[in-house]
């Protein structure tokens, strides 16, 4: 069974390192789940957030979501949070851009000592294409919602970003996001997964300190936030009808299987009756009683089961 | 965070994904360049979009994105049995799109493909050299807004403009005849304006009752709009079908669909029309399997259909029951030889 309460959708946040997620786990007011032995999680169980700190690199990553998101359901959302390198410069053509994309709108100010780069120090950016480096596959995540966020392509390597390394076209560049979308592909679908990157160095991250990582996370995490709160506000929408649905369609079937001595094809065949008449607003468990009134409820055995089973289904349709 | 409408989903094609393929290809930039605002992503091939695992097709269909690729292989494809054919021998279909921007909850797309976004295949022109192929040997009867609604993309994509102009070619190319089916709920009266009547074409209308378009047909016409698109084609020189097909089940089936009968009969001139078809809604068993887990409060998928060598439908007597009735009230107004229904085709 899913660990939290009622309706609340759980939103499982992945970060590399402490240092990207302190800012997020204040704000939030996460607390220490101390029952975790491999990785730092924390959660706010009352606002559904879980924040797991799996470590740098592939196999962390994929470790820690198979070890803390089995529990994900439709409406919950993993989303991969942390820095990045800016790896592009800017390269502006004769048409004046050489990208179609409005995703192409560059930040066009040069940093201090910097060549013109496509990403600032300090930006984030949503990723909607990852392509893992060492086995050329590519991965893109369904963007479905409005965000306000740039949105990036992100190459994700096996070692830290130098620049003697091929870009490949791609603007930033990790060492976690495509092994986050295939582990997390084992739980969640594409539309439920999101990769949020802050850039902090355009690859020399050996000079990035942890605090200097924690001020860009601060720096952007009104931002963060923002966009976690809208995927609860989704997933509470998408699945509020759904539960309230399913929890009437269990009792109700529960009970008419019993009382009908239904096999398991009738119970399969009454519960879509069940559902069709919730859904074309039939009041099923008043219908329920007015058999039990008229005595065609509790049957006797299987055979007289059958027939009250059709009279049910007439009466429902 | 919601958009500025108020919306929690993006606007359809937000995003474009591109295949390497067709970056260049003139329909590409065409459509393209009605897209300013999208996000254009490149990506090698439409599957690698499109056949993801772990997809939510009715999600994807809320902020539906757009692919645009290349089509390779199989480019026709013979007709299926679960579809008519209108007495014609060489049956073919044809995707030049596969999905629709239009949302009916018991359309058959929903249980077909693995993603709710939209493929475009520019290369139409490949697809008119296959037909034109054919066309040396036999005559056919091809079926072009088979897995999509083609004229509701007409605006930004141009095909049905496009075939009409490859039919007509063809008219005078002393090849063998072909006639082009084009199936939709699409009533933009502005249709008129940009496109022409050609003999070789036939536009198959799909009407409903209000309130099944309402219940379960979102983001079409109403039915109001379809009468009067169909009544303006056939005055503009169009030839019509009316499709009734799929015909769906509610506790007041029979009157809402004799009200809808009663304002097609009104305004429609019925001697004009081609002919008619009629079918209670079926579909194939995987199909419906895969729509009730997605769509889980839906009521016309979520009705109990009995099951039929692998093909669902609704219990033997009421589609009799339905069709028949349409067929006797049709019969009043349109020759019976018109009537085609769906229990007459061959599986
Ligand atoms: S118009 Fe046709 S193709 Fe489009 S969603 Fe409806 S049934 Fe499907």
């Amino acid at each position: 069974m899913k660990e939290n309460i009622g309706v609340i959708n759980m939103i499982y946040i992945l970060t590399a390192m402490y240092a990207e997620a302190r800012a997020i786990i204040t704000h939030f007011h996460l607390k220490k789940d101390i029952s975790h032995i491999h990785f730092q999680v924390f959660d706010n169980q009352e606002v559904g957030i879980r924040l797991i700190v799996a470590g740098i690199g592939a196999i962390s990553a994929a470790v820690a979501i198979a070890d803390t998101c089995m529990a994900a359901e439709a409406g919950d959302f993993l989303v991969n949070v942390g820095i990045c390198a800016g790896i592009q410069e800017e390269k502006v053509s004769e048409k004046g851009n050489d990208c179609l994309a409005k995703g192409a709108l560059l930040s066009r100010e040069p940093n201090q000592g910097e060549n013109e780069r496509i990403c600032r120090i300090g930006e984030i950016f949503l990723c909607n294409k990852i392509r893992e480096q060492i086995t050329g596959r590519t991965f893109y995540p369904d963007i479905l919602y409005p965000h306000g966020l740039k949105e990036a392509q992100i190459l994700t390597g096996a070692a830290a970003y130098t620049k003697d390394k091929k870009k490949e076209g791609f603007w930033l560049y990790d060492m976690e996001a495509a092994a986050v979308y295939q582990a997390g592909l084992y739980y969640f679908g594409p539309h439920q997964m999101s990769f949020l990157k802050v850039v902090s160095d355009y690859g020399d991250a050996e000079k990035v300190t942890a605090e200097q990582v924690r001020e860009l996370m601060e720096g952007n995490v009104e931002r963060i936030a923002e966009y976690v709160n809208f995927l609860q506000e989704i997933g509470r929408k998408e699945q509020s009808g759904i539960s309230f649905l399913e929890d009437v369609l269990l009792s109700e079937t529960e009970k008419l299987c019993r009382d009908m001595h239904c096999s398991k094809t009738m119970a399969a065949a009454l519960r879509q009756c069940i559902r069709y008449g919730i859904l074309s607003g039939v009041d099923i468990a008043e219908l329920r009683k007015e058999m039990y009134r008229e005595g065609k409820l509790p049957c006797k055995d299987k055979r007289e089961g059958k027939l009250c089973f059709e009279e049910f289904k007439r009466r429902v349709l | 965070m919601k958009n500025l409408k108020g919306e929690y989903y993006n606007s359809p094609f937000s995003h474009v994904y591109v295949e390497k393929e067709v970056w260049e290809h003139p329909r590409t930039k065409r459509i393209l360049a009605k897209l300013p605002d999208a996000d254009v992503i490149e990506i090698d091939h439409y599957k690698d979009v499109f056949c993801r695992k772990g997809q939510d097709y009715v999600l994807q269909h809320r902020a539906q994105n757009l692919i645009l690729g290349a089509k390779h292989g199989t480019l026709l494809y013979k007709g299926a049995p679960v579809c008519q054919s209108f007495g014609n021998q060489n049956f073919y279909y044809t995707s030049c799109m596969m999905n629709c921007i239009f949302d009916c909850e018991y359309c058959y797309l929903k249980g077909m493909y693995p993603s709710g976004n939209l493929v475009v295949f520019v290369n139409l022109e490949d697809i008119f050299k296959e037909v034109e192929k054919l066309l040396l040997k036999e005559e056919l009867y091809l079926c072009i807004s088979y897995d999509t609604d083609l004229p509701a993309l007409e605006g930004l994509m141009g095909y049905v403009q496009e075939w009409l102009q490859f039919v007509e070619e063809n008219l005078f190319s002393g090849k063998k005849r072909l006639t082009v089916e084009i199936r939709t709920k699409a009533a933009d009266s502005h249709f008129f304006e940009r496109h022409f009547p050609v003999p070789g074409v036939i536009y198959g209308m799909t009407l409903s009752p209000q309130i099944v378009i309402e219940s379960y047909e979102h983001k079409t016409p109403a039915l109001r709009q379809r009468i009067a698109w169909a009544t303006q084609a056939m005055t503009e020189g169009y030839r019509v079908r009316l499709c009734f097909d799929p015909m769906i089940y509610c506790k007041e089936w029979k009157q809402r669909y004799s009200e809808m009968l009663e304002d097609v009969f009104s305004q429609i001139d019925m001697d004009k029309i081609e002919d008619v078809s009629v079918g209670t809604f079926r579909v194939s068993q995987d199909y419906l399997k895969k729509m009730r887990r997605q769509q889980p409060c839906s009521m016309v998928v979520q009705y109990p259909f009995i099951n039929d060598k692998g093909v669902y439908h609704y219990p033997k007597e009421l589609t009799k029951e339905m069709e028949q009735f349409l067929v006797d009230r049709l019969k009043e107004r349109i020759a019976e030889k018109k009537i085609f229904l769906w229990e007459d085709e061959e599986m």
